[in-house]
């Protein structure tokens, strides 16, 4: 059966939170004696909550940055090829600066990360909790939950096997340089970590799955760099 | 929580003289920024646009957009919000060339979505939601999108789609009623 069409800007008001009291308390008794209306608003509430479920991001399918920087006007040239693609703060660092740059992006990563975790919160139904039909329709927010695991696992994995070859290169390592690169992967640790304690600590929200994967893979190409780094060092030392 | 602010404070300085750097030309800082804000930028082109090759165009033309006003760019957590708002000028701007060039966009009539095949979709559960969404007419796509997946307001959508907020919240009721019947839920 059809929902009351004359209930239907109140019912969607009572969803976004727009309705007094007063509005809210009618709509309540009607609510009681109106099972269809009662399904229109579970299912609303349903179709809400899969809509804050969707990636507020999505990758294109190629990479568009060559067509864009094709078409910048007046970039700034003269940078030494094999330095430009750095901050001038990191440009200093000489051998470090991948590694480092990949530090700044991380921690870039993270920020939005956080942010996005931040400003995705899923309000819960304002002030609609006690009104009947309230969550009868909940969709299970881990929808998405499984491929993230599962991506988590198998980075982990893969960065396992590069924390071995790192402890094995790092006699080829200056200390000074040891001390940036294991700094830097406390940091992205640290990152993770928050992040995820953030997401467990508010049911309500949740981290947008390929963000938290691409962090997971510069984590891992932060690594690979620096053991090809400290390789390098170590041929270098021996000749 | 507290260190979880620690640590955005912490992020701050590095976004900061990123954003800095690009201001002054810098095209490497600026594919940084491109790198972290292209997802956001391109959900939004697409969810509004419907056609994923076109939603790419208009994903390119909003940072060549954002590299010539990049002075006027605020920084921080504000920088997402400004390359939304880029976005959402730049697909709307195209919306009305198309309509001025085609007289309408053809949408499908209420009720009757169209199931539009696309490789590059999202997997999984959402993907009839996202299908539904692009099917919708254009006026309650977009106002289902700005409001429902970004979280703007209805003043905030009366402005920038030139509607009142009434027209905003009638569109909005369109497209969720419009959704739960294409969902069969």
């Amino acid at each position: 059966m059809k929902h009351c069409a004359d209930y239907e800007e109140r019912l969607n008001d009572c969803l976004d939170g727009l309705l007094s009291p007063a509005e809210r308390a009618g709509l309540e008794r009607h609510l009681e004696g109106c099972a269809p209306c009662r399904e229109f608003l579970a299912a609303i509430r349903a179709l809400r909550e899969q809509t804050a479920s969707l990636p507020r991001s999505l990758e294109p399918a190629r990479d568009l940055w060559p067509g864009i920087r094709e078409g910048l006007p007046g970039r700034r040239a003269g940078l030494p090829k094999s330095r430009a693609g750095f901050p001038a703060w990191l440009r200093g660092w000489g051998g470090l600066a991948p590694a480092a740059a990949s530090v700044v992006l991380v921690i870039l990563i993270a920020a939005a990360v956080v942010i996005g975790l931040r400003r995705s919160a899923v309000p819960p139904g304002p002030g609609d909790g006690g009104l009947p039909g309230a969550g009868a329709a909940r969709v299970v927010r881990a929808a998405g939950q499984e491929p993230l695991e599962m991506a988590e696992a198998e980075y982990r994995a893969a960065t396992e096997k590069l924390l071995v070859a790192l402890q094995r290169e790092r006699g080829g390592a200056s200390p000074e340089a040891l001390k940036v690169i294991e700094e830097n992967l406390r940091i992205v640790e640290r990152a993770i970590q928050e992040i995820h304690r953030a997401a467990a600590g508010h049911p309500g929200r949740r981290v947008d799955e390929r963000m938290v994967t691409n962090l997971y893979r510069t984590r891992f190409e932060l690594l690979r760099q620096a053991v090809r780094l400290f390789a390098r060092e170590g041929e270098e030392k021996q000749s | 929580m507290q260190a979880l602010a620690d640590r955005l404070r912490e992020m701050e300085p590095a976004m900061a003289d990123l954003l800095d750097e690009a201001q002054r030309g810098d095209a490497a800082a600026f594919e940084t920024l491109y790198r972290l804000h292209v997802g956001r930028v391109h959900a939004l082109c697409r969810r509004l646009a419907r056609d994923p090759g076109r939603a790419e165009e208009l994903t390119q033309e909003v940072f060549l957009r954002a590299w010539k006003h990049l002075g006027s760019c605020p920084g921080g957590e504000a920088l997402a919000g400004w390359l939304c708002r880029m976005a959402i000028h730049v697909v709307l701007s195209d919306n009305r060339k198309l309509r001025r060039r085609f007289w309408r966009e053809s949408p499908p009539a209420d009720g009757v979505l169209r199931d539009r095949a696309d490789s590059h979709a999202p997997p999984g559960l959402a993907l009839d939601l996202e299908r539904a969404i692009a099917g919708l007419p254009p006026g309650a796509r977009q106002v289902f999108v700005l409001h429902d997946v970004e979280g703007f307001r209805h003043e905030e959508i009366g402005k920038l789609l030139g509607l009142s907020p009434g027209t905003s919240k009638a569109q909005l009721h369109r497209a969720r009623r419009l959704l739960k019947e294409a969902l069969g839920s």
